[in-house]
Protein backbone atom coordinates (compact mmCIF):
# COMPACT_ATOMS: atom_id res chain seq x y z
CA UNK A 1 0.00 0.00 0.00
CA UNK A 2 1.56 3.50 -0.97
CA UNK A 3 2.27 5.61 1.69
CA UNK A 4 0.37 8.76 1.81
CA UNK A 5 3.67 11.72 1.76
CA UNK A 6 3.60 14.01 4.03
CA UNK A 7 2.70 17.77 3.28
CA UNK A 8 5.53 19.48 5.16
CA UNK A 9 8.56 18.19 6.54
CA UNK A 10 9.35 18.25 10.09
CA UNK A 11 10.27 22.18 10.96
CA UNK A 12 13.74 22.70 12.36
CA UNK A 13 13.76 23.69 16.30
CA UNK A 14 14.97 27.83 14.64
CA UNK A 15 11.95 27.64 12.31
CA UNK A 16 9.58 26.29 15.23
CA UNK A 17 10.24 28.54 17.78
CA UNK A 18 10.43 31.71 15.16
CA UNK A 19 6.77 30.96 14.11
CA UNK A 20 6.08 30.44 17.96
CA UNK A 21 7.83 33.83 18.59
CA UNK A 22 5.12 35.51 16.12
CA UNK A 23 2.12 33.93 17.51
CA UNK A 24 0.78 36.22 20.25
CA UNK A 25 1.84 39.04 18.30
CA UNK A 26 3.88 40.77 15.97
CA UNK A 27 7.12 41.03 16.73
CA UNK A 28 10.99 42.73 15.14
CA UNK A 29 14.02 40.56 14.46
CA UNK A 30 15.67 41.14 17.95
CA UNK A 31 12.55 40.74 19.35
CA UNK A 32 11.89 37.61 17.59
CA UNK A 33 15.58 36.17 19.11
CA UNK A 34 14.58 36.91 22.49
CA UNK A 35 11.47 35.48 22.38
CA UNK A 36 12.97 32.20 20.92
CA UNK A 37 15.70 32.12 23.66
CA UNK A 38 12.97 32.55 26.56
CA UNK A 39 10.35 30.41 24.85
CA UNK A 40 13.26 27.58 24.99
CA UNK A 41 14.67 28.38 28.05
CA UNK A 42 17.85 30.04 26.50
CA UNK A 43 18.34 26.40 25.43
CA UNK A 44 17.91 27.53 21.95
CA UNK A 45 19.73 31.08 21.12
CA UNK A 46 19.79 32.29 17.49
CA UNK A 47 21.94 35.01 15.87
CA UNK A 48 20.95 37.48 12.87
CA UNK A 49 21.87 34.58 10.39
CA UNK A 50 19.99 32.59 11.18
CA UNK A 51 16.93 34.64 12.15
CA UNK A 52 17.03 36.53 8.70
CA UNK A 53 17.94 33.12 6.39
CA UNK A 54 14.41 31.43 8.14
CA UNK A 55 12.41 35.21 7.86
CA UNK A 56 13.60 34.78 3.81
CA UNK A 57 12.32 31.00 3.28
CA UNK A 58 8.84 32.16 5.56
CA UNK A 59 8.50 35.23 3.45
CA UNK A 60 9.05 33.09 0.64
CA UNK A 61 6.69 30.53 1.36
CA UNK A 62 3.74 32.58 3.03
CA UNK A 63 4.26 31.96 6.82
CA UNK A 64 5.08 35.03 7.52
CA UNK A 65 4.58 38.71 6.21
CA UNK A 66 5.74 41.58 7.58
CA UNK A 67 4.05 44.00 8.83
CA UNK A 68 2.38 47.30 6.80
CA UNK A 69 3.52 49.14 9.59
CA UNK A 70 7.26 51.21 9.96
CA UNK A 71 7.78 51.73 13.36
CA UNK A 72 7.78 55.21 14.74
CA UNK A 73 11.20 56.97 14.11
CA UNK A 74 11.37 58.74 17.07
CA UNK A 75 10.61 55.67 19.34
CA UNK A 76 12.09 52.86 17.19
CA UNK A 77 14.62 52.08 15.11
CA UNK A 78 13.95 53.00 11.63
CA UNK A 79 15.94 49.73 10.27
CA UNK A 80 13.46 47.55 12.08
CA UNK A 81 10.65 45.30 10.30
CA UNK A 82 7.94 43.51 12.35
CA UNK A 83 6.84 39.96 11.10
CA UNK A 84 3.54 38.63 11.85
CA UNK A 85 2.36 35.22 11.56
CA UNK A 86 0.12 34.10 8.45
CA UNK A 87 -2.66 31.92 8.74
CA UNK A 88 -0.58 29.42 6.62
CA UNK A 89 1.97 29.94 8.92
CA UNK A 90 -0.62 29.38 11.90
CA UNK A 91 -1.52 25.99 10.11
CA UNK A 92 1.75 24.90 9.34
CA UNK A 93 2.67 25.73 12.82
CA UNK A 94 -0.47 23.95 14.49
CA UNK A 95 0.26 20.91 12.26
CA UNK A 96 3.85 20.81 13.79
CA UNK A 97 2.70 20.61 17.11
CA UNK A 98 0.44 18.20 16.61
CA UNK A 99 2.98 15.61 15.41
CA UNK A 100 5.49 16.56 17.96
CA UNK A 101 2.46 15.44 20.29
CA UNK A 102 2.03 12.41 18.92
CA UNK A 103 5.49 11.90 19.07
CA UNK A 104 5.94 12.51 22.67
CA UNK A 105 2.85 10.41 22.87
CA UNK A 106 4.89 7.29 21.01
CA UNK A 107 7.78 7.97 23.68
CA UNK A 108 5.35 7.68 26.40
CA UNK A 109 3.66 4.88 25.24
CA UNK A 110 7.16 3.32 25.07
CA UNK A 111 8.05 4.67 28.56
CA UNK A 112 11.11 5.95 27.35
CA UNK A 113 11.46 7.84 30.57
CA UNK A 114 11.12 4.77 32.63
CA UNK A 115 13.86 3.14 30.05
CA UNK A 116 17.66 2.47 30.72
CA UNK B 1 43.39 48.74 21.79
CA UNK B 2 40.31 49.76 24.44
CA UNK B 3 36.88 47.44 24.32
CA UNK B 4 35.01 49.98 22.66
CA UNK B 5 37.32 50.18 19.64
CA UNK B 6 37.62 46.63 19.51
CA UNK B 7 33.75 46.94 19.82
CA UNK B 8 33.38 49.49 16.78
CA UNK B 9 36.05 47.13 15.19
CA UNK B 10 33.92 44.17 15.28
CA UNK B 11 30.87 46.03 13.82
CA UNK B 12 32.76 47.19 11.00
CA UNK B 13 33.97 43.93 10.38
CA UNK B 14 30.31 42.73 10.91
CA UNK B 15 29.22 45.40 8.31
CA UNK B 16 31.71 43.90 6.04
CA UNK B 17 30.63 40.24 6.02
CA UNK B 18 26.91 41.28 5.80
CA UNK B 19 28.56 43.20 2.18
CA UNK B 20 29.37 39.45 1.07
CA UNK B 21 25.63 38.26 1.15
CA UNK B 22 24.30 37.95 -2.13
CA UNK B 23 23.13 41.47 -3.18
CA UNK B 24 19.18 40.74 -2.79
CA UNK B 25 19.63 39.50 0.08
CA UNK B 26 21.84 42.11 1.45
CA UNK B 27 19.45 45.24 -0.16
CA UNK B 28 16.22 43.00 1.45
CA UNK B 29 17.97 42.20 5.05
CA UNK B 30 21.35 43.58 5.36
CA UNK B 31 20.46 47.18 7.30
CA UNK B 32 18.40 44.65 9.94
CA UNK B 33 20.50 42.46 10.45
CA UNK B 34 23.18 45.33 11.12
CA UNK B 35 20.79 46.69 13.43
CA UNK B 36 20.49 43.27 15.51
CA UNK B 37 23.91 42.97 15.91
CA UNK B 38 24.33 46.05 17.06
CA UNK B 39 21.19 46.20 19.63
CA UNK B 40 22.38 42.78 20.49
CA UNK B 41 26.31 43.65 21.23
CA UNK B 42 25.11 46.86 23.18
CA UNK B 43 22.91 44.91 25.26
CA UNK B 44 25.38 42.36 26.46
CA UNK B 45 27.77 45.23 27.04
CA UNK B 46 25.38 47.20 28.91
CA UNK B 47 24.23 44.47 31.16
CA UNK B 48 27.35 42.44 31.49
CA UNK B 49 30.13 44.89 30.59
CA UNK B 50 32.58 45.30 27.76
CA UNK B 51 34.00 41.83 27.83
CA UNK B 52 30.29 40.21 27.43
CA UNK B 53 30.00 42.74 24.25
CA UNK B 54 33.02 41.38 23.00
CA UNK B 55 32.24 38.07 23.39
CA UNK B 56 29.21 38.66 21.92
CA UNK B 57 29.95 40.31 18.75
CA UNK B 58 32.71 37.59 18.10
CA UNK B 59 30.22 34.95 18.26
CA UNK B 60 27.42 36.92 15.99
CA UNK B 61 30.28 36.81 13.68
CA UNK B 62 30.96 32.89 14.11
CA UNK B 63 27.22 32.32 13.81
CA UNK B 64 26.80 34.66 10.44
CA UNK B 65 29.77 32.95 8.72
CA UNK B 66 27.68 29.29 7.59
CA UNK B 67 24.34 31.63 6.86
CA UNK B 68 26.09 33.81 4.54
CA UNK B 69 27.85 30.68 2.99
CA UNK B 70 24.35 29.17 2.86
CA UNK B 71 22.92 31.87 0.94
CA UNK B 72 25.92 32.54 -1.35
CA UNK B 73 25.32 28.57 -2.56
CA UNK B 74 21.42 29.12 -2.56
CA UNK B 75 22.27 32.10 -4.56
CA UNK B 76 24.85 30.39 -7.20
CA UNK B 77 22.15 27.18 -7.24
CA UNK B 78 19.48 30.06 -8.13
CA UNK B 79 22.06 31.56 -11.01
CA UNK B 80 23.03 27.79 -12.04
CA UNK B 81 19.34 28.06 -12.84
CA UNK B 82 19.40 30.93 -14.17
CA UNK B 83 22.57 29.86 -16.47
CA UNK B 84 20.70 26.49 -17.31
CA UNK B 85 17.22 28.42 -18.65
CA UNK B 86 19.11 31.00 -20.71
CA UNK B 87 21.28 28.33 -22.22
CA UNK B 88 17.75 26.27 -22.57
CA UNK B 89 16.64 29.60 -24.24
CA UNK B 90 19.65 29.99 -25.96
CA UNK B 91 19.45 26.52 -27.29
CA UNK B 92 15.96 26.36 -28.22
CA UNK B 93 17.10 29.75 -30.18
CA UNK B 94 19.86 28.51 -32.02
CA UNK B 95 18.11 25.15 -32.71
CA UNK B 96 15.28 27.56 -34.28
CA UNK B 97 18.04 29.36 -36.43
CA UNK B 98 19.50 26.26 -37.55
CA UNK B 99 16.18 24.80 -38.51
CA UNK B 100 15.42 28.12 -40.44
CA UNK B 101 18.86 27.72 -42.14
CA UNK B 102 18.35 24.20 -42.94
CA UNK B 103 14.27 25.15 -44.36
CA UNK B 104 16.20 28.35 -46.33
CA UNK B 105 18.59 25.70 -47.31
CA UNK B 106 16.20 23.37 -48.77
CA UNK B 107 14.40 25.96 -50.21
CA UNK B 108 17.98 27.16 -52.11
CA UNK B 109 18.23 22.86 -52.94
CA UNK B 110 14.99 22.98 -54.13
CA UNK B 111 15.46 25.89 -56.34
CA UNK B 112 18.81 24.55 -57.63
CA UNK B 113 16.79 20.97 -58.15
CA UNK B 114 14.32 23.58 -60.09
CA UNK B 115 17.12 24.66 -61.52
CA UNK B 116 18.39 21.21 -62.97
CA UNK B 117 14.72 20.14 -63.88
CA UNK B 118 15.20 23.27 -66.22
CA UNK B 119 18.72 22.17 -67.36
CA UNK B 120 17.62 18.80 -67.84
CA UNK B 121 15.20 19.41 -70.56
CA UNK B 122 18.11 20.50 -72.34
CA UNK B 123 19.82 17.40 -71.43
CA UNK B 124 22.75 18.26 -69.22
CA UNK B 125 23.91 15.67 -67.39
CA UNK B 126 26.27 17.47 -65.30
CA UNK B 127 26.46 20.47 -63.06
CA UNK B 128 29.01 21.69 -61.12
CA UNK B 129 28.96 24.03 -59.06
CA UNK B 130 32.39 25.55 -57.49
CA UNK B 131 35.09 28.32 -57.14
CA UNK B 132 37.27 28.99 -60.29
CA UNK B 133 40.46 27.64 -58.42
CA UNK B 134 39.16 24.71 -58.24
CA UNK B 135 37.11 24.32 -62.01
CA UNK B 136 38.59 21.03 -62.69
CA UNK B 137 35.34 19.75 -63.87
CA UNK B 138 34.86 17.58 -66.72
CA UNK B 139 31.60 17.22 -69.94
CA UNK B 140 31.16 14.36 -71.11
CA UNK B 141 32.19 13.74 -74.97
CA UNK B 142 29.74 15.65 -77.41
CA UNK B 143 28.91 18.10 -74.68
CA UNK B 144 30.04 22.07 -74.69
CA UNK B 145 30.73 23.20 -71.40
CA UNK B 146 28.86 26.66 -70.50
CA UNK B 147 29.87 28.53 -67.10
CA UNK B 148 27.79 30.88 -65.18
CA UNK B 149 30.04 32.82 -63.60
CA UNK B 150 29.10 35.03 -60.65
CA UNK B 151 31.69 38.12 -59.76
CA UNK B 152 31.96 41.01 -57.70
CA UNK B 153 34.03 44.07 -58.99
CA UNK B 154 34.71 44.99 -55.23
CA UNK B 155 33.66 43.33 -51.88
CA UNK B 156 30.36 46.14 -51.80
CA UNK B 157 29.10 45.73 -55.26
CA UNK B 158 26.72 42.77 -55.65
CA UNK B 159 27.01 39.67 -57.56
CA UNK B 160 27.02 40.34 -61.18
CA UNK B 161 26.62 37.36 -63.89
CA UNK B 162 27.84 36.63 -67.17
CA UNK B 163 27.51 33.36 -68.71
CA UNK B 164 30.15 31.89 -71.16
CA UNK B 165 29.80 29.17 -73.50
CA UNK B 166 33.33 26.91 -74.30
CA UNK B 167 33.32 24.76 -77.13
CA UNK B 168 35.07 22.55 -75.23
CA UNK B 169 34.19 19.63 -72.62
CA UNK B 170 37.36 20.28 -70.28
CA UNK B 171 36.70 23.19 -68.11
CA UNK B 172 40.74 23.36 -67.05
CA UNK B 173 41.98 24.46 -70.80
CA UNK B 174 39.70 27.58 -70.41
CA UNK B 175 41.28 28.74 -67.10
CA UNK B 176 42.87 31.68 -69.20
CA UNK B 177 40.14 32.98 -70.67
CA UNK B 178 38.69 33.08 -67.65
CA UNK B 179 41.32 34.96 -66.19
CA UNK B 180 41.09 36.92 -68.53
CA UNK B 181 37.49 37.56 -67.56
CA UNK B 182 38.31 38.34 -63.89
CA UNK B 183 41.30 40.96 -64.88
CA UNK B 184 38.70 42.76 -67.46
CA UNK B 185 35.95 43.16 -64.82
CA UNK B 186 38.41 43.73 -62.07
CA UNK B 187 37.62 40.90 -59.80
CA UNK B 188 39.63 38.60 -58.16
CA UNK B 189 39.75 34.50 -58.84
CA UNK B 190 38.45 34.40 -55.32
CA UNK B 191 35.52 36.72 -55.24
CA UNK B 192 34.20 34.59 -58.45
CA UNK B 193 31.56 31.66 -57.91
CA UNK B 194 31.16 30.16 -61.47
CA UNK B 195 28.40 27.36 -62.03
CA UNK B 196 29.55 25.00 -64.46
CA UNK B 197 27.18 23.04 -66.91
CA UNK B 198 27.58 20.53 -69.68
CA UNK B 199 25.01 20.91 -72.56
CA UNK B 200 24.95 18.70 -75.07
CA UNK B 201 26.12 19.82 -78.51
CA UNK B 202 23.25 18.96 -80.04
CA UNK B 203 21.13 21.36 -77.35
CA UNK B 204 24.17 24.13 -77.16
CA UNK B 205 22.10 26.73 -79.68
Amino acid sequence: MPTRRQETPPLTSAAFYILLALVDRERHGYAIMQEVAAASQERIRIGPGTLYGNLKRMLASGLVAESDERPDPKLDDQRRRYYRLTPHGKRLLRAEVERLSRAVDAAKAKKVWAAK
Amino acid sequence: MSRNLILQFLTRTYGWLIRLYPNEYRERFGSEIEQVFQTFVSEAQRKNGARAGLLAGLRLHMELLPNLLKEQVTQLRSGAMKITKKMALSATALFLIAAAALGYSAYKSNETAVTSAEVAQYGIEQVYSTHRAEMTGRCPPDHQMRILWWYMASELAMPSSVEVAFASAEASQYAPEIDAILYEYGATKHQATVEIICVPVANAN
